[in-house]
C-alpha cells in the first residue's frame, strides 16, 4: 500500500453547498488556512442546487416576526426546533445573505415596476431567483464563481471517508481523490462538516446521486451524538416518470403572483387535495401526505404512482413565466393545460442529524462543527444555512487561533486506509457491483420505511439490512481495480455508510412511540405532546447504539396534549 | 431510424464507449439491450447498464434534472445532456468532444472552467452597493434573462468548431489565448451584461479571442436549455470588446478583409481562411449544414454599390 498524501491546514470544510461555501469564504476572509473537500463539484452537486422557494422574512416588525416564528415552530419542525435559532437565522438572511447575494448579481424576480414578485397574499415571504424551482442553482453558481475566483483551496471529486477523532477531539480527516485514486490524510485544528440534509437512501429520493449518508455515517462512527434521525420529510408530488427525473418537484405552494396551487388527483381523476381546501393552513406538505394516505387506504392511489398533480386551473402564462419545471413537462409531451402529471412519493431531507448547539454549530466532538442540513438544528432553507456556515467558521477560526495542530492518530489513519483500499477488490462469480447493493438497500427502505411505519415493518427492515450486510457485502466488489475515476470504489464505500445510517434511522424511529409532522407510526397514530416534545439522541455504545431523550425548546407549545395525528389541525 | 415511435415493449440497443487510460491502450465499445420504459432518458439507459447489466461504466451526474450540468455525452454524434435526451432505438453513447477522457464517459472539463475563472465571471461594481432590494425592473435584465438558465454544462463548447481548432488552452507569452468557447463566454456575458456591472472588460475579451466565433450557431443547436448564445452572449461581448484597443485577437483582420471584399460577412470563405483548405474540407458536413440552414452562401451576393460603400467606410477609417 502506497503511503498516503499528507496535507495540513487550519480548518477543513467538508461539502460544497451553501453552508460549506459560506464557511470557507469566511475562513479565507479571516486570514486562516482552509481546505474545502467536495465529493461532487463545488456548487454543482448536493442539496443546495435544489432550493426552490426562498424565504424573505421581514424581521424588522416584532409582531410579524413573532407570528412567523410561531408558524415556523409548528409547521417547520412540529415543535422540535428552537424558534430562537430560526429568529437569528432569519435576521442574518435579511441583513446579510440577501444583500450579499444581490451584490454578487443574484436576480430575484421583479415585475415591470421593479417590485419583488411573491405569492398573491405577500404573506408567505417567498421570492424566486429567477423562477420557482431554480433559485438554488443560481445562488450556488454565483457562490461557486466567487469561491473559485478567490482561490479558496479546494479538492473536488474527493470523498472524505472518515473523521480522525482521538479522545473526543478531531484532528483531521481521511479522503479519497476520485479522479486519481489517491488517499489523503489531512490534518487540521478544526473540521466543519456540511454534507447536507438529504440522503439518497430510498429508491426515490430528492437527494443527489453522491449524497449517501456519508456525513452522518462518519460522524456517528467517530462518536458524535445524532439527533432526531427519524424525522424524515417526504414529498408527495415529485414526477413519477422518467425514473431519472424523480427529483423534479411539483410545488404544492402557491405559484408566484397567484394564490393558486397544485391540485392532487386520485386514480379516479378527482381532486383529493389542494392548498386552498384549508384556508387557515399555509404549509401544504404535511397535509398532502395525510390526504394521500387516505387515498392509498381506499385504493384510489399508490405510494409509488397511481395519483397525479394537475395545474389545469392555473393560467398557462403563470406556469410559463414563473416555473422552471414547465419546460420538463413540455419536453416529454405533457400539456399541463389539460394533462395530469403522474407522481410518486420521495424521501426528502432529514430534519435531524449530527447533534449541534445552534448558537455555535458545535457537535459533541471537540473541534467538529456541523452547519446546514447535516446538523440537527435546521429546518432546511438555503438562506438559513448561510448563517450556519458563517457562525461555524467564526467558532472554528477562534479555535484554530487558540490551539496547536492536534497529534495525528496514525493508527486510525492507517486502519482507514486499509479499509478504503480493501473496498477496491474485484467482484467474483456471483458477486454484485456496489451500485447493485445500494439499489437493494434503497428498495428495503422504500418498502418498509416509507411514510407509514410500524414496529413490525421496521423490525423486518432491520432484518433485511442485516441480511444485506452479512450476505451481499462480503460478495460485493468493483468491476475493475483501476484507481482512475473508479465510481464502483466510491459506491462500495457508500454502501457501507448507507447500511449504518439506514440501520440507525430505523432504530431511532422505533424509539419514538408517537406520530408527529411527517413521522407517522400506524401503531401510534397520535401526537403525544405530553411525553414526546423530546429529541431522540443516538450515540455509539460498543457495537450497538444507546438512546437518550432531551426536552425540546419550550418557547411555543401546542395546545392539545394528545391529538389524533390524521385529523389534527396543521 | 432513431426517432421511430417507441412502444413499451421495444428493446433499445446502446453501444457504450469504454476507456480507462490506466489500463486500456485503445477505447472499446460494449453493447447492451435495454427494455424501453415510457419517457426513458439516456441517463436511465446508463443506470440500467450498471444496475441491471452489471457493467461498471464511469459516467458523471449528480441531479438528473438539468441543474448540475455534469451528464454531458455524445449520443449518435450529437452532444446532449443524458438526463434531458430521450432514449432511442439505437444509441451510440460516447464522451463529449474537445475534452480529455478521464474514464469511459467522464471527461475533464477543467480547461474550460479555468478559462472562465481567469476571465472574471463575477459582477464587478465600482459604485458602492446601497441596500437590498436594489431598484431595477424585469425589463432591465431582460437581455440577460435567457443566460440565467445556463448550467455550465459546456456541451456547447464540446462541439464548437473554433474550439476544436484552437482550444481553450493556456495563454501564450503575449498573454493571448485561443478561443475560450461559447460556454465560457456565456459565463462572462452573465456578469458583463448585468445592469449593475461596471468593469471595463474590453481587454479581457480580446484576450478571450471573442472574435474567433464564426457565428455557425452550432452551440445554439445543441444548448440543452435553449440559450440564444450567439445573439445574447457572443455578439454583445464583441460589442464590448470593440470598445477596447484593437488587434490583440487572432482573426479580426481576416474578418475585416472578408467584410471589405464581400460587403458582407461571407462565412464560407472566412471559414476556409481560418481553418485552411484541408481542415475546412474535413468539416464539409458542417459547411453543408450551414448552407442548408441559410447561415452562409456559396458566393458573396452584395451589389457593386454596396461594395463601394463598404470600401469607402474602410478608407475613411484609415484601413
Amino acid at each position: 500500500m502506497s503511503s498516503p498524501r499528507a496535507v495540513e491546514t487550519d480548518i477543513i470544510v467538508i461539502g460544497g453547498g451553501c453552508a460549506g461555501v459560506y464557511a470557507a469564504l469566511k475562513i479565507q476572509t479571516e486570514g486562516l488556512r482552509v481546505l474545502q473537500v467536495v465529493k461532487g463539484f463545488l456548487g454543482r452537486s448536493g442539496a443546495s442546487i435544489f432550493a426552490g422557494n426562498l424565504q424573505l422574512q421581514k424581521t424588522k416588525d416584532p409582531v410579524e416576526e413573532e407570528r412567523f416564528m410561531a408558524v415556523r415552530a409548528r409547521y417547520g419542525s412540529s415543535y422540535l426546533n428552537d424558534p430562537d435559532y430560526i429568529k437569528r437565522a432569519c435576521r442574518f438572511t435579511e441583513d446579510v445573505f440577501f444583500p450579499e447575494m444581490e451584490q454578487r448579481g443574484l436576480y430575484l424576480r421583479r415585475d415591470a415596476q421593479g417590485e419583488l414578485v411573491t405569492s398573491a397574499d405577500r404573506k408567505a415571504g417567498n421570492v424566486w431567483a429567477p423562477t420557482q424551482g431554480f433559485s438554488g442553482t443560481m445562488i450556488m453558481e454565483l457562490l461557486r464563481k466567487e469561491s473559485l475566483v478567490r482561490g479558496v483551496p479546494l479538492l473536488q471529486e474527493t470523498m472524505v471517508t472518515s473523521l480522525l477523532v482521538q479522545d473526543g477531539i478531531v484532528a483531521g480527516v481521511t479522503a479519497l481523490d476520485i479522479v486519481r485514486g489517491e488517499f489523503f490524510v489531512i490534518r487540521a485544528k478544526a473540521v466543519i462538516i456540511a454534507t447536507g440534509p438529504g440522503n439518497y437512501l430510498a429508491t426515490r429520493s430528492t437527494a443527489t446521486r453522491e449524497q449517501c449518508g456519508n456525513g452522518f455515517a462518519m460522524a456517528y462512527r467517530a462518536g458524535a451524538d445524532m439527533q432526531d434521525l427519524e424525522m424524515q420529510w417526504f414529498h408527495a408530488s415529485d414526477i413519477a416518470s422518467p425514473k431519472s427525473w424523480m427529483r423534479l418537484h411539483l410545488y404544492p405552494n402557491p405559484m408566484p403572483v397567484t394564490d393558486k396551487a397544485l391540485a392532487l388527483h386520485g386514480a379516479d381523476g378527482k381532486v383529493f387535495f389542494h392548498l386552498g381546501m384549508n384556508p387557515k393552513v399555509k404549509q401544504p406538505y404535511y397535509l398532502q401526505m395525510r390526504h394521500l394516505y387516505n387515498e392509498v387506504k381506499r385504493g384510489n392511489a399508490d405510494w409509488h404512482g397511481g395519483f397525479s398533480g394537475g395545474f389545469m386551473h392555473i393560467e398557462p402564462e403563470i406556469m410559463e413565466n414563473y416555473s422552471y419545471q414547465t419546460q420538463f413537462f413540455r419536453h416529454v409531451g405533457i400539456d399541463i393545460t389539460k394533462d395530469l402529471v403522474a407522481c410518486g412519493i420521495t424521501w426528502h431531507m432529514t430534519f435531524g442529524g449530527i447533534r449541534t448547539d445552534n448558537r455555535t454549530m458545535a457537535t459533541t466532538i471537540e473541534g467538529l462543527f456541523a452547519p446546514g442540513g447535516v446538523g440537527s438544528h435546521g429546518v432546511g432553507s438555503i438562506t438559513y444555512v448561510s448563517y450556519d456556515g458563517t457562525i461555524a467558521a467564526e467558532q472554528a477560526c477562534e479555535r484554530a487561533r487558540r490551539i496547536c495542530l492536534p497529534a495525528l492518530p496514525e493508527d486510525l489513519a492507517q486502519r482507514e486506509q486499509e479499509r478504503v483500499q480493501g473496498r477496491l477488490s474485484r467482484k467474483t462469480g456471483d458477486g454484485l457491483l456496489p451500485a447493485q447493493v445500494k439499489k437493494r438497500i434503497r428498495a428495503v427502505m422504500s418498502e418498509k420505511m416509507g411514510y407509514v411505519k410500524s414496529e413490525a415493518k421496521m423490525t423486518s427492515a432491520l432484518g433485511d439490512l442485516a441480511a444485506i450486510r452479512d450476505d451481499l457485502l462480503p460478495r460485493m466488489g468493483v468491476g475493475s481495480e483501476s484507481r482512475t475515476w473508479n465510481y464502483d470504489w466510491v459506491e462500495a464505500l457508500d454502501a457501507e455508510d448507507m447500511l449504518d445510517v439506514c440501520d440507525l434511522t430505523i432504530r431511532a424511529s422505533l424509539q419514538r412511540r408517537e406520530s408527529r409532522g411527517y413521522f407517522f407510526r400506524e401503531d401510534y397514530p397520535y401526537i403525544d405532546n405530553r411525553n414526546w416534545l423530546k429529541h431522540t439522541v443516538a450515540r455509539r455504545s460498543g457495537d450497538g447504539v444507546a438512546f437518550e431523550f432531551t426536552e425540546a425548546a419550550p418557547i411555543f407549545r401546542p395546545e392539545a396534549e394528545i391529538d389524533d395525528f390524521l385529523s389534527a389541525e396543521y | 431510424m432513431d426517432d421511430t415511435p417507441l412502444q413499451a415493449t421495444t428493446r433499445l440497443s446502446a453501444r457504450i464507449f469504454r476507456f480507462d487510460p490506466a489500463t486500456d491502450t485503445a477505447p472499446r465499445y460494449e453493447t447492451i439491450e435495454v427494455p424501453h420504459e415510457p419517457r426513458m432518458r439516456v441517463l436511465d439507459v446508463l443506470d440500467y447498464a450498471v444496475d441491471e447489466c452489471g457493467l461498471s461504466i464511469g459516467y458523471r451526474y449528480f441531479c438528473g434534472v438539468k441543474r448540475c450540468g455534469m451528464c454531458g455525452v455524445n449520443v449518435n454524434g450529437k452532444p446532449v445532456l443524458a438526463c434531458w435526451e430521450a432514449a432511442t432505438a439505437s444509441m451510440v453513447i460516447e464522451p463529449l468532444s474537445n475534452m480529455p477522457v478521464i474514464r469511459d464517459l467522464t471527461v475533464d472539463r477543467s480547461a474550460f472552467e479555468r478559462a472562465t475563472v481567469e476571465l472574471e465571471p463575477r459582477l464587478v461594481r465600482t459604485t458602492p452597493y446601497t441596500s437590498f432590494p436594489e431598484h431595477y425592473t424585469h425589463d432591465d435584465v431582460a437581455a440577460t434573462f435567457p443566460l440565467m438558465n445556463c448550467i455550465e454544462c459546456y456541451v456547447c463548447s464540446s462541439t464548437c468548431p473554433a474550439v476544436a481548432v484552437t482550444g481553450p488552452g493556456p495563454r501564450d507569452r503575449d498573454g493571448h489565448r485561443d478561443f475560450v468557447g461559447p460556454g465560457t463566454l456565456v459565463q462572462i456575458a452573465k456578469a458583463a451584461l448585468h445592469p449593475k456591472d461596471e468593469l471595463d472588460r474590453s481587454g479581457m475579451l480580446e484576450l478571450a479571442s471573442v472574435d474567433n466565433c464564426m457565428s455557425c450557431h452550432r452551440c445554439e443547436e445543441v444548448c440543452p436549455v435553449g440559450i440564444p448564445i450567439v445573439s445574447h452572449a457572443i455578439l454583445p461581448l464583441r460589442a464590448l470588446a470593440a470598445k477596447g484597443p484593437r488587434g490583440l485577437a487572432r482573426f479580426p483582420l481576416d474578418f475585416a478583409q472578408n467584410v471589405r471584399a464581400n460587403a458582407d460577412i461571407h462565412s464560407a470563405s472566412l471559414f476556409v481562411k481560418a481553418h485552411g483548405l484541408w481542415r475546412a474540407l474535413l468539416r464539409l458536413p458542417m459547411v453543408l449544414r450551414m448552407l442548408v440552414h441559410g447561415k452562409t452562401r456559396m458566393f458573396a451576393a452584395a451589389s457593386a454599390s454596396a461594395r463601394q460603400g463598404i470600401d469607402a467606410i474602410f478608407r475613411a477609417a484609415g484601413l
